[in-house]
């Protein structure tokens, strides 16, 4: 059964996406949302590799990188606070 | 100029809005555009199966042709510009809820539909379009006054309503205060306030009451592109509609000699496979039939006429012209005798690739030409030279041409193509059809890899003489390559004295501080025939890069550093100097590393009216594997509308950039295009972004450009690093393997 950390991972993904203000062209946000939720369901506290090795295989044109970088983090902090 | 059509658009938005009350419930209001743009979102919407907005909703009152207020208390910003990621929804809104006084959350943003009168590019004259890093400075008083009418309306509808002053209004969060206690929304005021006369005087605010401009405010796109529910071109969906996949001839200018459609007709789905001028179409009822049906043809082409030429075989032809002066750009005093009579000139010469704009949305379009008429559902860059260029092949007239513009998924230039030529391709489609249903033309990733438009390949020669004190005191810039306007609808705009000034721009305004100069341009598009075009920056993508490698080059030859020297030039340019300062400063002392050679180098450059300044550290280890540490960077861009964005648009420049710099060319063998997809043309990932610091510059000046002028400086600041590291000096892009040979 998805325990609570794993159904919200999702929400708090998104929610740190949209508080970063990370989207530009956002034709490539569903794939790196999907792979950032992905991310926190399997590691709540990813180290830095982790996020490369996870969010690296998204190629992506306005390279928002850096940003979505502090955007999983910020998820992860999210859902371990339990703010959410 | 810019005054004039300034002026000119002011008059026509005053006019328009003083006729316009427009209950959407009423028929009749066809032309308006705010109904235009309603229904262009409307069938957008169901479209794709979501309800249209209901009855409630439907009653709202344009102010002007950039702003309506509804009833349910929205407040709808009609966006002039293409949104593609460069955030200008959120830009334009910020203008108009500012001078509103808006809630920023009751602010929703939808697309300006097809109408170059009322929204043309105020810095291009008649068209309305979007590029150049222009939306935001030609919008900026244009916004800001369409917010500040709209809300001088709302006062007096207040002010007849309670029977006070005017004066003693005030709104606040898009709520309208009396001290007596009175108090009402938009949505309450919008019906009384749309029958009163447009205001003549409008007052607009002092920059220091802003409480939106400057703030970090939610982007205007951000939910529903997190959500899903953003509309790209991929995403539309019409009844009856077929997808078209087409193939292109293997090589520039190759002819279709005859094709065998036989196996492709058989293939389920497919409905028609069609000749057109630049290929063969094949439709189908969904894009893996089309697809399918494309790889089964059997095609013959005459290769005779294309262009067969190599990239190594253009450098040579570049290489050997570059040596002589072409046509003139900027001549001050006498840089070629000082040259000439010189024992000691510093010369380097600098190559560049072919570039792909390679957008995450690859080309795409969909079209219906139906009763004489033509709608267009396309993330249209140019909508008024797309429209010019669809009317020339179906043979209409323009005012027969709906274009609803929609989210882009990038650009960087490509959806601004001159030609118009993926629309048009749509076009010929549907001409060669006879259709009226309507078409999705769909490239692959390696179509618009393969399709041309490129940046174009440019080969630089410069020579400089310097003074006993080390500074230069001639400097000769020779540029050779083929010009983007050159044969478009932009040749009168762009080309002065068969210089194109896209090709010279950020050389021809070196800002260094001597007393010879000459830079000179060879237009290559005689011999040279592959289809060519701007990426993000343009020409400051070439000229920033050999500019800021040689005034380096000269630095170290006169054995001073680099950053003083840059200084001591720029007297005359005090915005770039203080950019170039900020990013020394705030890059502070390195951080060592141990088992590498680090290096540290900057560039400064001036694009769209915008001062950028970039810092990169970088280390190479023993394997000469270049690692690129961190990049500082400095931007004054003047007023940051919205800092967010202005941050996110450096940061992204920075990644493209370094994206070209590392790994990007587009190379021909024979004629061929050599690159397909992202295995043969790289795209930088995540592990590989460096540190990046971004910071604004504060200032209360107009806005200036952002979505390009973070691109230039990056290149030519990473060789200087690089150069600082190695003592190799990089001089072809892009970098690649170089280190190792």
């Amino acid at each position: 059964m998805p325990s609570q950390h794993q159904k919200s991972a999702g929400q708090a993904v998104i929610f740190a996406w949209r508080s970063l203000n990370v989207v530009q062209c956002g034709y490539c946000p569903s794939h790196q949302i999907i792979a950032a939720t992905t991310l926190l369901k399997q590691h709540s506290n990813p180290t830095d590799a982790q996020v490369d090795a996870a969010m690296g295989a998204h190629v992506c044109q306005c390279i928002p990188y850096k940003t979505v970088k502090r955007t999983v983090f910020r998820a992860a902090k999210l859902l371990n606070s339990e703010l959410l | 100029m810019s005054m004039h059509l300034h002026n000119v658009s002011r008059r026509q938005f005053l006019k328009v809005g003083a006729g316009l009350t427009i209950a959407f419930t009423i028929p009749g209001c066809s032309k308006s555009p705010s109904e235009a743009a309603i229904s262009a979102k409307g069938q957008v919407m169901s479209a794709n199966g979501v309800t249209a907005k209901t009855a409630d909703d439907l009653v709202m009152f344009q102010q002007n042709a950039f702003v309506s207020i509804g009833t349910d208390n929205r407040v709808t910003v009609i966006a002039k510009h293409l949104e593609m990621g460069q955030g200008t929804y959120t830009g334009l809104a910020t203008l108009v809820a500012e001078e509103l006084d808006a809630d920023w959350q009751q602010v929703e943003v939808e697309a300006a539909p097809l109408n170059a009168t009322l929204y043309n590019n105020l810095s291009w004259g008649p068209y309305q379009g979007t590029g150049g890093s222009s939306a935001i400075s030609n919008a900026y008083q244009q916004m800001r006054e369409a917010g500040a009418a709209a809300r001088a309306m709302l006062i007096q509808a207040a002010a007849d309503a309670w029977d006070v002053p005017q004066a003693e209004i005030t709104i606040n969060h898009g709520v309208l205060h009396h001290p007596s206690g009175y108090k009402a929304s938009f949505g309450e005021l919008a019906q009384a306030a749309s029958v009163l006369p447009i205001p003549t005087n409008i007052v607009l605010k002092d920059p220091k009451n802003f409480t939106l401009i400057g703030q970090r405010t939610p982007r205007k796109d951000s939910v529903a592109k997190t959500n899903g529910s953003a509309i790209f071109t991929q995403d539309i969906q019409l009844d009856d509609m077929l997808v078209a996949v087409v193939m292109h001839p293997p090589k520039f200018g190759a002819q279709l000699k005859a094709f065998n459609d036989q196996t492709a007709k058989s293939i389920k789905g497919v409905v028609d496979v069609v000749q057109i001028p630049s290929g063969i179409a094949v439709l189908a009822t969904n894009y893996w039939a089309a697809k399918k049906g494309r790889d089964a043809l059997s095609v013959d082409w005459d290769t005779s006429a294309a262009y067969q030429q190599s990239t190594s075989n253009i450098a040579e032809y570049y290489k050997a012209i570059v040596a002589t002066p072409g046509m003139i750009a900027r001549q001050d005093g006498d840089a070629l005798g000082t040259v000439a009579s010189s024992k000691k000139v510093i010369k380097q010469t600098y190559v560049f690739p072919f570039l792909a704009h390679a957008a995450m949305e690859p080309m795409n379009c969909v079209m219906q030409y139906k009763n004489n008429a033509c709608e267009v559902w396309n993330g249209s860059q140019l909508q008024s030279i797309d429209q010019m260029s669809i009317a020339k092949v179906l043979g209409i007239s323009t005012e027969a041409i709906k274009i609803n513009t929609l989210y882009a998924g990038g650009s960087f230039g490509r959806r601004g193509n001159p030609q118009s030529d993926y629309v048009v391709e749509t076009a010929e489609i549907i001409k060669a059809l006879g259709t009226t249903r309507p078409v999705k033309l769909v490239w692959s990733r390696e179509d618009d890899m393969r399709a041309g438009y490129y940046r174009p390949m440019y080969v630089h020669q410069l020579s400089a003489v310097l003074d006993h004190q080390g500074l230069p005191i001639a400097w000769h810039h020779t540029i050779v390559g083929q010009s983007i306007a050159l044969g478009s609808a932009f040749e009168d705009m762009m080309i002065n004295n068969e210089v194109d000034q896209a090709s010279v721009e950020g050389a021809k305004q070196l800002p260094y501080a001597i007393p010879n100069i000459q830079v000179d341009l060879h237009t290559t598009n005689d011999s040279v025939k592959v289809p060519v075009q701007w990426w993000r920056s343009v020409g400051s993508t070439h000229n920033a890069f050999s500019t800021e490698a040689f005034i380096n080059r000269l630095a170290k030859t006169a054995n001073q550093d680099p950053i003083t020297y840059r200084l001591r030039l720029l007297k005359d340019h005090p915005k770039l100097a203080a950019v170039l300062k900020l990013v020394v400063q705030k890059a502070g002392n390195l951080n060592f590393k141990d088992n590498v050679r680090q290096g540290r180098g900057v560039a400064v450059h001036t694009s769209f009216n915008t001062a950028v300044a970039q810092f990169v550290e970088v280390s190479v280890d023993e394997t000469n594997q270049l690692t690129v540490d961190r990049v500082i960077c400095a931007v004054n861009c003047g007023v940051a509308i919205n800092p967010d964005v202005v941050r996110a648009q450096m940061e992204g420049s920075i990644g493209f950039a370094l994206t070209a710099a590392l790994y990007g060319k587009v190379t021909l063998q024979s004629g061929s295009v050599q690159q397909n997809n992202f295995d043969t043309y790289p795209m930088l990932r995540m592990h590989e972004m460096p540190i990046i610091e971004v910071h604004i510059m504060p200032s209360a000046d107009a806005p200036t450009g952002v979505g390009e002028p973070g691109v230039p400086p990056l290149a030519p600041a990473l060789v200087n690093a690089i150069y600082a590291a190695t003592g190799k000096e990089i001089t072809q892009l892009p970098i690649g393997n170089q280190l190792n040979t």
